[in-house]
């Protein structure tokens, strides 16, 4: 019996690793490899050592794009994580309309990028946008921009939409977890005194750590590629002023025709990435909260 | 009202007029081969464009005709994309000078010179210049569909509440001009700034105003430096119309069709565009826009540049992929979307101009049409785009640099010494 | 009265995530001109019309019948594979199954940009570049780590009975796997096909560079090509991003718990 298993499971196994060898493995080799290459379509590659890396390294754009990427990291998760566990303890405490609001803060979730990247667009246009009506409505005519338009404006409109679209899923994220933290400890510590927010601070928010580090991990290594709304709301612009990395190795590879060169700044990212994430489940663990 | 039939644009040619009309014997069947044609024409010219597929189709029997029209900055990625993935299509629309060559050099465009010295008649109907810029080691690869060049457009009726009497023709005019509006309250000038290349236009012109048309080609060629007065004058003239307040809010971030719809609203008073506007101005909803439109020359600076000197020239060029299967069909395609036939209701429905020699019937066509047309022969010298004349990676270098000079994150002397700087670091 | 400012915030925020989007809706039923001149007004159901040309210049009906399919197709094609390795990395008794699973999961600290242009060039060596077939290959592709870290997790909690009980009976792997393990992973199943789905649904930017033809384009290429086409007639792309929008909100709106469900678990395990 265990042979026969193992023949079969050996079979089993071969459909998954050709499929992830050919679309995840295979091409993550060729980009390096790519990488120290100068290539441009349609034309043989030439060797080209380090030169791609000497020049990531000295190009200014690429430290801005790395810097946009960072910002946008940033100003997502200050945005997601303490409205989205806000909403949860909220909703966890059934506060009144709880169903109500936990099903449409979810809405933009299921959203697809490029339907929120348009709407978005719509909404910051700065003669018939939303935003500026709603501001013109308020009187705070003063406040209105051509969001999207302006260097000092456009990165932080998109992260907002960017935070926008996953304070649901960061919300559902923590009320699973809450939802899984057995009932007998909150009883044990209601007989301690602790109850409403004192209850939140001293029981759930230890209880979820686990999950605050693991939604960090997500929000990190999901934003060293972001692309989407960026793309589908200034292309990096205006003047590259909300440029990331993933834009940047775009234009490099599909407007400047420079595969070579992209390919590196994608090595670059794939490491960064890697970096990221080993990094920071590292960091995670020596955490002297983290229960052994 | 009087007939006026006037042997205008690009020279009268009895031919044009006698043009065989789609009578040609069509070739064998082609049972089941597609072409997939990319091109970036829209407007009007875009349904008579579809309308040509078809009767392709009905007179070719067995082939089918798939037109996938994109906007310009998308058909440039998509045609890099199918570069690496070896999936051109049949026919595409490109562009020539430095965005040709890689494409040639790659093998990925069929030579048409043999097609076209077979069709002496069809070579007739095109005005002689039209191959220039896609000719390379004398061989041609592409067929141009366009002819436009870029001007400054004007609303009349602004200009009027305005208080401005005449269009500015020179640069103190034009700040004049600037001044008088925003006074108004009217916003001067709709730049979509998000592409890149209408601010490098402006640019360009100026660089051609103080230094001459051929400026840029001295440069390319190592002759004049990229520091040298004219560019950076350019660039200060740049700056200065944008501090001046000319452009609307926003006006880094606005993309294409926003901003000409500033335009097309009555809401801006000028646009510095390709002379396709008028094909898009007869199809917007604002009915009364185009009897409002006028156009006037870039204006002059003092420097050796004259009004005569225009961006544009032969342009929206398709050439025949290498792989096609059926160049000849392929060919058979492109010979019909570029004939004088098609032409002459691509002037005269959809108001573009034409490499080609074509008639018009100027009772048919609107007064800015008509005065756009007769203003051609004034122009002697047709300037590439500087997009097409700097290699992709240099030019994104330049609108880079250009932007940041823009937003006065950089000085115009220190946008053009960092541009040598990278020209030597890079050669062209 | 506590709780008010809370409720308030909760309020607020609703109106945050809805109000663009009736916005949105209402704006497909309006006149491109009164658009422009005030960016908030009253629909008027004359102008319905936007729906029907937006659906059919923007040829979204197509697109969107393609991006259904590349992406179920997908699902299906991955979620077969990866309950089967998950199948035999749980059960299947192998030497190293550790490191093989580990080296599977990997695919998730890979950012999936930086494999476009390796991707481009391989499957245009394949013949695969402008093809649904191709995209499917790569949106399953890319689902394979998640696909089998939930599967091989789900069917290590199968109670061993089951598998003994099976055995015994004389049934064979694969019949095991289909009749006894899999029916009793449902949630893991549902999970992951949500996941996966999103996710091709979502693509733009393999389908970018991939797809060519008007053909192949899925539902977000056809939007984003709407809005640099038809840029002036805002009209039109309200109505196009509204139509757009509504595959989406009206499977939420029937499946909320399970799409919920498996969001939120994707997010924890991803």
């Amino acid at each position: 019996m265990t042979g026969t298993l193992r023949r079969w499971s050996l079979l089993f196994l071969l459909p998954a690793l050709a499929l992830y060898l050919t679309v995840v493995i295979v091409p993550s080799i060729s980009v390096v490899d790519y990488g120290f290459f100068d290539w441009s379509a349609g034309q043989r590659g030439r060797p080209a050592g380090l030169d791609n890396y000497v020049e990531i390294f000295t190009d200014p754009e690429l430290w801005a794009a790395l810097w946009h990427t960072f910002v946008l990291l940033l100003g997502a998760m200050a945005i997601q994580l303490p409205l989205g566990f806000l909403f949860a303890v909220l909703i966890h405490k059934r506060h009144p309309g709880s169903g109500f609001f936990q099903a449409v803060f979810f809405i933009p979730v299921v959203l697809s990028t490029v339907v929120i990247g348009v709407l978005w667009t719509q909404v910051y246009q700065a003669q018939y946008g939303l935003l500026n009506a709603a501001l013109d409505a308020l009187g705070l005519a003063g406040l209105t921009h051509a969001w999207l338009g302006e260097t000092g404006t456009a990165l932080m409109s998109v992260v907002v939409v960017v935070g926008w679209q996953y304070v649901g899923l960061y919300m559902l994220i923590f009320l699973s977890a809450m939802q899984a933290i057995p009932r007998s400890i909150y009883e044990a510590g209601e007989l301690d005194g602790a109850v409403g927010w004192r209850q939140t601070l001293t029981l759930t928010v230890p209880m979820l750590l686990d999950t605050v580090k693991l939604s960090v991990i997500l929000v990190v290594t999901g934003s060293v590629q972001y692309f989407n709304l960026i793309w589908a709301m200034t292309k990096g612009g205006p003047a590259n002023s909300s440029s990331v990395l993933a834009s940047y190795m775009y234009v490099k590879a599909f407007q400047d025709n420079r595969l070579g060169f992209a390919a590196a700044v994608a090595t670059f990212m794939l490491l960064l990435n890697l970096l990221l994430a080993v990094g920071l489940q590292r960091l995670f663990r020596r955490d002297p909260l983290e229960p052994a | 009202m009087i007939r006026k039939v006037a042997a205008a644009v690009l020279t009268a040619m009895a031919l044009a007029a006698c043009a065989p009309g789609g009578t040609a014997p069509a070739p064998s069947a082609q049972d089941g081969s597609t072409l997939t044609i990319w091109t970036t024409a829209n407007g009007p010219g875009k349904e008579l464009f579809t309308a040509y597929g078809s009767e392709f189709e009905r007179s070719h029997r067995g082939v089918k005709v798939n037109i996938l029209y994109m906007a310009d900055a998308d058909v440039k990625q998509k045609v890099q994309a199918a570069l690496v993935a070896k999936n051109l299509p049949e026919i595409v629309a490109w562009y020539g000078g430095s965005f040709l060559t890689p494409l040639v050099e790659a093998g990925a465009l069929a030579d048409l010179t043999p097609h076209i010295e077979a069709d002496g008649k069809w070579r007739e109907g095109m005005l002689p210049h039209a191959f220039d810029n896609y000719t390379v080691n004398g061989k041609i690869y592409m067929v141009p569909t366009e002819s436009p060049i870029v001007q400054l457009f004007y609303n009349k009726d602004l200009f009027t509440r305005a208080g401005i009497a005449r269009p500015p023709a020179t640069f103190d005019e034009l700040l004049e001009a600037i001044g008088k509006l925003k006074a108004a309250g009217i916003t001067p000038v709709t730049l979509d700034g998000k592409d890149g290349w209408p601010l490098q236009e402006w640019f360009t012109y100026f660089a051609m105003r103080d230094g001459g048309a051929n400026l840029i080609h001295d440069a390319m060629a190592g002759k004049v430096a990229w520091t040298a007065e004219p560019f950076v004058q350019a660039a200060r003239r740049t700056k200065q119309v944008i501090d001046a307040g000319a452009f609307q809010k926003g006006h880094m971030g606005t993309g294409y069709d926003e901003a000409m719809a500033n335009f097309y609203g009555g809401r801006a008073a000028m646009v510095l565009s390709g002379t396709w506007i008028t094909s898009s101005l007869t199809a917007t909803e604002n009915k009364e826009i185009l009897a409002r439109t006028g156009v006037f020359d870039f204006p002059t600076t003092g420097g050796p540049g004259t009004v005569a000197d225009v961006q544009g020239g032969p342009n929206g060029a398709l050439g025949v992929s290498a792989s096609a299967p059926d160049k000849a069909l392929a060919w058979e395609f492109v010979k019909g979307a570029t004939s004088a036939e098609l032409a002459g209701k691509l002037a005269e429905q959809a108001l573009l101009l034409m490499p080609n020699k074509v008639t018009i019937d100027k009772a048919k066509t609107p007064d800015l049409f008509d005065e756009l047309v007769d203003k051609l022969p004034g122009y002697t010298g047709y300037n590439l785009f500087w997009n097409e004349i700097l290699p992709p990676r240099h030019n994104t270098e330049f609108t880079n640099l250009q932007n940041s000079m823009a937003i006065g994150e950089i000085t115009p002397e220190r946008m053009m010494s960092d541009f040598a700087a990278y020209m030597k670091a890079h050669p062209a | 009265m506590r709780r008010l400012p809370f409720t308030a915030l909760m309020a607020l925020w609703a109106v945050v995530c809805l109000g663009p989007l009736v916005w949105m809706v209402v704006n497909g039923f309006r006149g491109n001109n009164d658009i422009f001149l005030s960016a908030v007004g009253a629909p008027e159901w004359a102008k319905r019309v936007n729906f029907a040309d937006a659906w059919v210049q923007g040829d979204l009906g197509r697109a969107l019948v393609m991006s259904v399919l590349v992406s179920s197709a997908a699902t299906v094609l991955c979620g077969t594979c990866s309950a089967l390795a998950g199948f035999a990395l749980s059960r299947g008794r192998l030497p190293h199954a550790n490191a093989i699973f580990t080296f599977l999961l990997l695919g998730m600290m890979i950012p999936t940009f930086s494999v476009l242009i390796p991707v481009l060039t391989q499957f245009q060596s394949m013949g695969l570049t402008d093809s649904p077939v191709g995209l499917m290959i790569v949106y399953a592709g890319f689902s394979v780590s998640l696909g089998v870290f939930l599967f091989k997790n789900a069917f290590d909690q199968v109670p061993r009975e089951y598998l003994e009980a099976a055995a015994i009976d004389g049934a064979s792997v694969p019949w095991t796997l289909v009749r006894v393990v899999l029916p009793s992973v449902k949630p893991t199943i549902a999970t992951f096909a949500i996941l996966t789905f999103l996710s091709g649904y979502n693509d733009f930017v393999f389908a970018l560079v991939l797809i060519a033809g008007e053909e192949g384009r899925t539902l977000p290429l056809a939007l984003l090509q709407f809005s640099g086409r038809f840029g002036t007639r805002y009209d039109l792309v309200f109505a196009a991003v509204t139509i757009g929008a509504v595959p989406a909100l009206a499977a939420y709106l029937f499946l909320r718990g399970q799409i919920q469900r498996g969001v939120a678990m994707g997010g924890r395990v991803s």
